[in-house]
C-alpha cells in the first residue's frame, strides 16, 4: 500500500469488503458515502472482496478490485460502481436473502420498502422519511431475510438527483445527472433489522404535488413490481420470485403517485408510524 | 385495420383447427384469488394472466380440444361456447407465443 494511502472496510452481516483508498480525500469521500458500513473486521470475518481506489489525475479516479476489474472516471461515477461492486460481492456472499434494488427506513420497529426502477423517487422519500422521524435501513440495496420478513440494514449514504423530475419530459436526462450526496447522522442510522409493514412503490406525477394518492395493489402487479426489482444472478431468480411472491401476500403493497417527496413522505408517516 | 380503395379490407378469415388438443407448458405457477403469474424458467419470463387467460390456461390440461374449452366455458357463463371461440384462440395464441402453452399442430390455432 503506497504512503498516505487507507484501508478501510465495509462490513455486513460477518463479512466485509476490503477498500484501500489513496489519499485522504478519497478516504474521506468513502467515509461520507458509505460510513454507516464502515467496521473493523475481526480476524475470523471473511474478506470478500477487496477494493483500490486511487486518483491518477485532478477529479479522476480509479478503480481496481481483486476480481480484476478496472475502471476510471470521475469520482460520481467511480463510487456509483463501487457501490455496484460492493453491493453485487454481498448479494453473492448472503444468496439466502432476498436483496432488492430499493430503499427502507423504521420507525417504532416498523419498517416501510420503498421499490422501484432508477428515477421513481425512493432515495428521495427516504430522506425525507427521515426528517419524520424515520431512521434510515437502507438506500440502493435491501436485504430481506424472508422468514420473518424483516430488513436487515445496509445503509449507504443516499445519493440524491440534484435537478427535480421537472426537468422536462427528458427522463434520460434526469437519471444521468450526478447525485448529491445526502448526510445522514449515525442517530438517524437503523442499527437493528426492522420488519416490512408495508411495501410502497412511489412513481412521480407532478400533477400530484399537494395530493399524494395511495393505491392498494393486488398481489400479481406487487410481484410485477418487486421482481423487477430483485439483485439475484438468473439461476435463483426462480426462488427470488417464489420469496417476492410471499412477501407479496403477506405484505400490503400499494402504488404511491406523488408530485412533492414532502408532502408524500408525512402521508406515508401518517399513515403507517406505529406511535 | 388495413383497407382497400374501396373501404376496409375484408374480415380475416378465421382458420382454426378446432380438434387441437393445448396443453400447460412446465412453468411455475404463483396464484392469488383470481391473478394468476406464471413463470417461464427456460426464457427467464414472466406473465401474468387476466381471468380469461387464466380460466383458458387452467382448461388447457391435455384433454380438451380449443372447441371444448370454449363449450366448458360457455357452460360456465351461460353461453353459447360458439361465442367464446375468437377469445379462446386469441387467448390460446397468446400462450402459445410466450411459451406457456404448447399446442400439438403445426399450425398456430391463431388467426390465419
Amino acid at each position: 500500500m503506497s504512503a498516505g494511502a487507507q484501508r478501510l472496510s465495509i462490513g455486513f452481516h460477518g463479512r466485509y469488503v476490503e477498500l484501500q483508498c489513496g489519499g485522504d480525500v478519497l478516504a474521506g469521500e468513502v467515509k461520507e458515502r458509505l460510513g454507516h458500513l464502515l467496521v473493523s473486521p475481526r480476524p475470523c470475518t471473511e474478506r470478500i472482496l477487496q477494493v483500490v481506489l486511487s486518483e491518477v489525475a485532478t477529479s479522476w479516479v480509479e478503480l481496481r478490485d481483486s476480481t480484476g476489474r478496472v475502471a476510471c472516471g470521475s469520482l460520481d461515477y467511480v463510487f456509483h460502481l463501487a457501490r455496484k461492486w460492493i453491493t453485487a460481492a454481498f448479494v453473492s456472499a448472503h444468496p439466502d436473502f432476498l436483496w432488492l434494488h430499493a430503499a427502507a427506513a423504521t420507525r417504532d420497529h416498523g419498517g416501510i420498502l420503498l421499490a422501484g426502477p432508477a428515477g421513481a423517487g425512493k432515495s428521495t422519500l427516504v430522506v425525507q422519511l427521515i426528517g419524520h422521524a424515520w431512521r434510515l435501513l437502507a438506500d440502493d440495496a435491501v436485504p430481506l431475510e424472508m422468514g420473518n420478513r424483516t430488513a436487515l440494514p445496509f445503509p449507504f449514504s443516499p445519493g440524491l438527483r440534484t435537478a427535480s423530475h421537472a426537468l422536462g419530459d427528458d427522463f434520460q436526462a434526469f437519471l444521468e445527472q450526478p447525485k448529491m450526496v445526502v448526510t445522514v447522522s449515525p442517530d438517524q442510522v437503523a442499527l437493528s433489522r426492522a420488519s416490512i409493514d408495508v411495501v410502497v412503490f412511489p412513481q412521480y406525477i407532478s400533477s400530484r404535488a399537494n395530493s399524494p394518492v395511495l393505491e392498494r395493489l393486488s398481489v400479481v402487479p406487487a410481484v410485477q413490481g418487486l421482481a423487477s426489482q430483485c439483485l439475484v444472478p438468473i439461476q435463483d431468480r426462480l426462488r427470488a420470485l417464489r420469496d417476492v411472491f410471499r412477501l407479496a401476500q403477506s405484505v400490503p403493497c400499494y402504488r404511491l403517485l406523488y408530485g412533492d417527496a414532502a408532502t408524500a413522505a408525512a402521508e406515508l408517516t401518517r399513515r403507517w408510524s406505529r406511535s | 385495420m388495413s383497407r382497400t380503395e374501396d373501404g376496409p379490407a375484408p374480415a380475416t378469415e378465421l382458420s382454426i383447427d378446432m380438434t387441437a388438443i393445448p396443453s400447460r407448458a412446465a412453468v411455475e405457477t404463483f396464484e392469488d384469488e383470481d391473478e394468476c403469474l406464471l413463470y417461464n424458467p427456460a426464457r427467464d419470463e414472466a406473465s401474468a394472466l387476466n381471468r380469461t387467460a387464466n380460466e383458458v390456461w387452467h382448461l388447457c390440461d391435455g384433454t380438451l380440444t380449443i372447441l371444448d374449452i370454449s363449450e366448458t366455458l360457455g357452460e360456465r357463463y351461460g353461453v353459447d361456447g360458439a361465442l367464446l371461440i375468437g377469445d379462446v384462440v386469441k387467448a390460446i395464441d397468446a400462450l402459445q407465443t410466450r411459451g406457456l402453452v404448447a399446442v400439438p399442430d403445426d399450425r398456430s390455432p391463431g388467426l390465419i
